[in-house]
């Protein structure tokens, strides 16, 4: 139960905005590497997303922290990852999301599209949000 | 109810026994609780009425127990049950059951056990139990009063916990909690519940303070480690929480603000009792506490080089930053 361990349980994303950093606890025993590829269903702007039932979080300062009771898993957003999160507490096209952030910060149109795309992708193999 | 206060005095062979029992109890007060107990537990102030919790001896069938990764003095401790009756083995010393945060119950390993060392056993994770059933935050850590306040040290064994609440009490701040420190809220602020006046530390630190090794008692019999006791009155009312540091060896002292999520995560990883403790429905609660500490108490990493000098220089600058008036308080210590 060492930094060692903490540390390996970090995965630094690649993002364009300001970092996203994912914190997964001791217990992120059953941690679930996201799917890879851009050939997901998140790429189309009809695809509807919502945060999934029973995941506890608290927006602190403009960071959000997540917990996942189940895994015991927490998680960290940023800024720009809490935007992203509280505009899915209710189920929100992937399209009208894009826009929140268009509206929201200075960001290339295609660089948030790749962006939201890896960002839903992770969440979604974390559990953290549902699709359809 | 107090001792010997009991209305009943039948002439049943249960209401004598009744009676005998109140005889040899011991009251004390603890982590805010009035406690009633079998045991003589001499570290704890006296006084209250023992209605919070009774610490019992009895014999125990615990249920099927498994590694708890808490170790002390070489022993592994074995955890079972459930939230409202969990149970905690100590190879050798005694089972504890604590249940439903108002009774814990004692079943020694032998009539041999050193009572010096069951009495380790009981002020630690066992008691723990009991603090988390009755709501209470626990951290691996240990608290001081400064001013009017409590700070907080934290960190891994062997970065420094006990070393700087000895340094503090030697400067007459009074150590409020060694080991385990219990948090709670009220009226929305997070505050300390004092402990007993006890701070652990090795031969050391007893040098590096300047201390004669021969005036302090050991731990237990054949223990290294020497028990530093403080003679001034001891609180017993909870303090706010002013600062909460976790203590990391570096290069220079440094103090550097920890954000929310790495706060919440150093309550988890250094939370007192077994993890089991913070699995299911309890995680939801440690978790909303944990929040509400982050929101509120300033949260530190304080680096320091492993030297007394520096020790010294950083209990200059808590000094500085939570007492300026200072010197108040500077009471003998024994």
């Amino acid at each position: 139960m060492g930094n060692r361990a903490e540390a390996s349980q970090r995965a630094f994303l690649e993002f364009a905005f300001p970092p996203l950093i994912f914190v997964l606890s001791l217990l992120a025993n059953t941690m679930i590497m996201a799917n890879s590829g851009f050939d997901s269903h998140f790429g189309s702007p009809q695809t509807v997303v919502a945060v999934s039932e029973g995941q506890l979080f608290s927006e602190l300062d403009g960071e959000v922290v997540i917990l996942d009771p189940v895994a015991g898993a927490y998680y960290s957003l940023d800024q720009v990852g809490a935007t992203v999160w509280n505009a899915m507490q209710s189920p929100i096209s992937v399209g009208a999301l894009k826009a929140v952030i268009l509206d929201t910060y200075e960001v290339e149109p295609e660089t948030c599209d790749r962006d939201l795309q890896e960002l839903l992708q992770d969440l979604h193999g974390k559990g953290l949000i549902t699709s359809a | 109810m107090g001792r010997g206060s009991s209305p009943l005095h039948r002439d049943t062979d249960g209401c004598t026994l009744l009676i005998a029992e109140w005889h040899n109890m011991f009251f004390y007060r603890v982590y805010g609780l009035t406690i009633r107990s079998d045991f003589e537990l001499p570290e704890l102030i006296e006084g209250g009425d023992g209605l919070d919790l009774w610490i019992r001896r009895g014999t125990l069938t615990p249920p099927a127990l498994h590694n708890s990764r808490i170790q002390r003095q070489g022993i592994e401790a074995l955890f079972g049950g459930t939230p409202e009756a969990a149970y905690l083995h100590w190879e050798g010393v005694a089972t504890f059951c604590a249940e439903a945060g108002h009774i814990l119950t004692v079943d020694l390993a032998s009539d041999e056990v050193d009572p010096e060392k069951l009495r380790l056993y009981i002020l630690s994770e066992a008691l723990g139990l009991i603090l988390h059933q009755k709501g209470l935050l626990l951290l691996h850590a240990s608290a001081i009063r400064m001013g009017d306040r409590a700070v907080i040290f934290a960190g891994v064994p062997g970065a420094g916990k006990s070393t700087t609440a000895a340094a503090l009490a030697q400067r007459g701040h009074t150590v409020l909690a060694d080991d385990m420190v219990a948090i709670g809220f009220e009226q929305g602020q997070a505050v300390v519940y004092p402990a007993f006046s006890q701070v652990k530390i090795w031969p050391t630190s007893v040098q590096g303070l300047g201390y004669e090794e021969a005036t302090l008692t050991p731990l237990f019999t054949g223990s290294k480690k020497r028990i530093l006791r403080q003679t001034a009155p001891f609180p017993t009312q909870a303090l706010p929480l002013a600062d909460i540091f976790f203590l990391e060896e570096g290069e220079v002292s440094a103090l550097t603000p920890l954000g929310h999520t790495e706060v919440i995560l150093r309550f988890r990883r250094f939370f007192s009792c077994p993890s089991d403790l913070v699995q299911g429905a309890a995680i939801a609660r440690h978790f909303q506490q944990c929040v509400q500490v982050s929101r509120s108490v300033p949260t530190w990493t304080l680096h320091r080089p492993k030297s007394f000098p520096a020790l010294r220089h950083v209990v200059t600058g808590l000094e500085e930053k939570l007492c300026p008036c200072g010197g108040d308080r500077l009471a003998s210590t024994a």
